[in-house]
């Protein structure tokens, strides 16, 4: 497994390289870090004829993000929006989160796609949870169902389900605990690599390009294989077995079906004679699905193949759920509404170590000159902490200025970006500003910090550049 | 798969230029997210999990090469 993993993540660095244009865009908002859903879902959908661009936003502003009109994603305008919140952090905003992200894909024009959020390990109740409506299953299953619902008769939305990934991966290795408190990053490959299985699924519908024709060696059909071609006919494709080494992209024109939606279905080690590679790639088939060795494993590799997708009859789809009385909120709204707390204060012993870590590790939010270290004479070092309605963040951001000529200078004005969007920044800012005397900031570019200078010249500061 | 090899692909580099004073300062592609690359396709390679602090704390490849061997991987 790991190798495959390993094997897809190259392939898109390789993808990466070949300059290939891009015919759709995806853009990516969640509650977390989901950078590691790129390669795979980026080589399921180049294989699929669709070569994506992804645009990602920033941690942990799904809302804000759809809210703003002068957000990134608002400006990447994508054509497919993914949403994955998670309730660890969205909590009770998850259906503030998912009315965002509708609004937001409608004036886009982006199709949406919400991914449930996985039910939390941590349950309120420990091993009594499940007994009750209070319980945390209980009420993440309501919240997931309502997400659903809201969206079920949206032709420009669908959903994928967190939860279906996890459980296939397995709860125990479904989550890395040290790759979250590093960057944020809640899940293993695995799951990255499930959860893109289900999404390309989605946008192969989506565009048109799911397979619906399946080619298959009239040779290779055994008793275990037929039944599984039974199912694949089931699910609405063709199946047409073949004699000699025809190219898939010919059967495919025999059969009045666009080349990108024939597959060729082998089983076992490629052997080459099967596969006519040149003319098919020329013609820009779906490519190959192999089946393994083992026929007790090849329904969950139809599966993850993708062959079985099909639409669910439209009378099927769960009926809207009435909702609840819910006002539309503002981006100004929200953030009140995350009753954010900020607090400065002097840099001590026990903060110095945080204050360091914070100070290296932001990326976005800093003004990207030196690391803050301890005050001195003349200088003055402020570990700010951040809490909110969701909890306590610590240690999140610093700030150190000197006296200069009878002015202040602040050389590091620091936040992680877990705080960021919450409105610190602002509140931060007020306080240095609410300070008598002059007072500049001292900035260096760097790759990712534009945000921080957009910020302080929005906000009519002092800013100086240097080398 | 040498420990160069796992380490070259993940950072996107050429293996040569996988030497122990190498790291997240002199390699223009070890960015942050290639770094969290470089752990898993480590983890997935040679079967282990790396904590917080290892993670964090692996800046160059002696590092990590360090890292490993406490962890009784040779290389």
């Amino acid at each position: 497994m790991g190798d495959d993993l390993a094997a897809v993540r190259t392939r898109w660095q390789e993808i990466g390289r070949t300059g290939v244009r891009p015919v759709v865009g995806v853009g990516l908002l969640a509650s977390y870090t989901i950078d590691p859903l790129l390669p795979y879902l980026g080589v399921a959908l180049h294989d699929a004829g669709l070569p994506v661009a992804f645009t990602t936003g920033p941690f942990n502003q799904i809302v804000q993000q759809c809210l703003d009109d002068d957000s990134a994603m608002a400006a990447a305008e994508p054509d497919v929006l993914v949403v994955a919140p998670r309730f660890e952090e969205l909590g009770d905003e998850l259906p503030t989160a998912v009315d965002a992200a509708a609004a937001a894909a409608r004036r886009w024009g982006s199709f949406l796609v919400v991914v449930l959020p996985a039910v939390p390990e941590e349950r309120a109740f420990g091993h009594l949870d499940d007994g009750r409506a209070l319980g945390t299953a209980a009420t993440a299953h309501e919240a997931r169902e309502a997400v659903r619902a809201l969206l079920a008769d949206r032709p420009d939305a669908w959903v994928v389900d967190a939860e279906r990934a996890v459980r296939s991966t397995g709860t125990g290795k479904a989550h890395h605990a040290a790759m979250f408190k590093f960057a944020k990053i809640p899940y293993t490959e695995a799951v990255f690599a499930g959860l893109a299985a289900q999404l390309a699924g989605v946008l192969r519908a989506v565009h048109g390009v799911t397979p619906r024709l399946v080619v298959v060696d009239r040779g290779s059909v055994t008793e275990a294989l037929d039944e599984h071609l039974r199912r694949l006919r089931h699910a609405g494709a063709r199946v047409v077995l073949r004699d000699g080494p025809e190219p898939v992209s010919a059967l495919a024109r025999e059969a009045g079906v666009p080349a990108g939606s024939a597959v060729l279905l082998a089983v076992g080690p490629a052997t080459g004679a099967e596969e006519d590679a040149e003319e098919d790639a020329q013609e820009g088939t779906a490519g190959t699905v192999r089946l393994g060795a083992k026929p007790d494993a090849w329904a969950g590799e139809l599966l993850r193949s993708g062959l079985l997708d099909r639409l669910p009859p439209p009378e099927r789809a769960p009926a809207r759920a009435p909702r609840a009385d819910r006002r539309t909120v503002s981006l100004a709204d929200f953030v009140a509404g995350l009753n954010v707390e900020v607090d400065l204060a002097p840099v001590d012993q026990d903060s110095a170590a945080a204050v360091a870590e914070v100070v290296a590790r932001a990326k976005d939010f800093t003004l990207g000159t030196e690391t803050a270290g301890l005050p001195g004479p003349g200088r003055e070092v402020l570990a700010i902490r951040v809490r909110d309605k969701f909890g306590q963040y610590g240690v999140s951001g610093a700030v150190a200025l000197s006296r200069e000529g009878g002015r202040r200078v602040v050389d590091v004005f620091s936040l992680s970006c877990v705080v960021l969007g919450k409105g610190v920044e602002d509140v931060v800012l007020g306080r240095l500003l609410a300070e008598p005397g002059d007072i500049a900031f001292r900035y260096r570019r760097t790759p990712h910090n534009r945000i921080t200078a957009g910020f302080l010249a929005d906000a009519g500061t002092t800013i100086e550049e240097i080398p | 798969m040498t420990f160069a090899d796992v380490v070259a692909g993940a950072l996107d580099v050429d293996p040569a230029h996988v030497t122990d004073e190498a790291g997240q300062d002199t390699l223009a592609s070890w960015t942050s997210m290639r770094h969290i690359q470089l752990i898993v396709t480590l983890e997935e390679a040679y079967g282990l999990s790396f904590d917080y602090e290892e993670i964090a704390g692996a800046r160059t490849v002696r590092d990590v090469r360090e890292a490993l061997r406490a962890k009784g991987v040779e290389v």
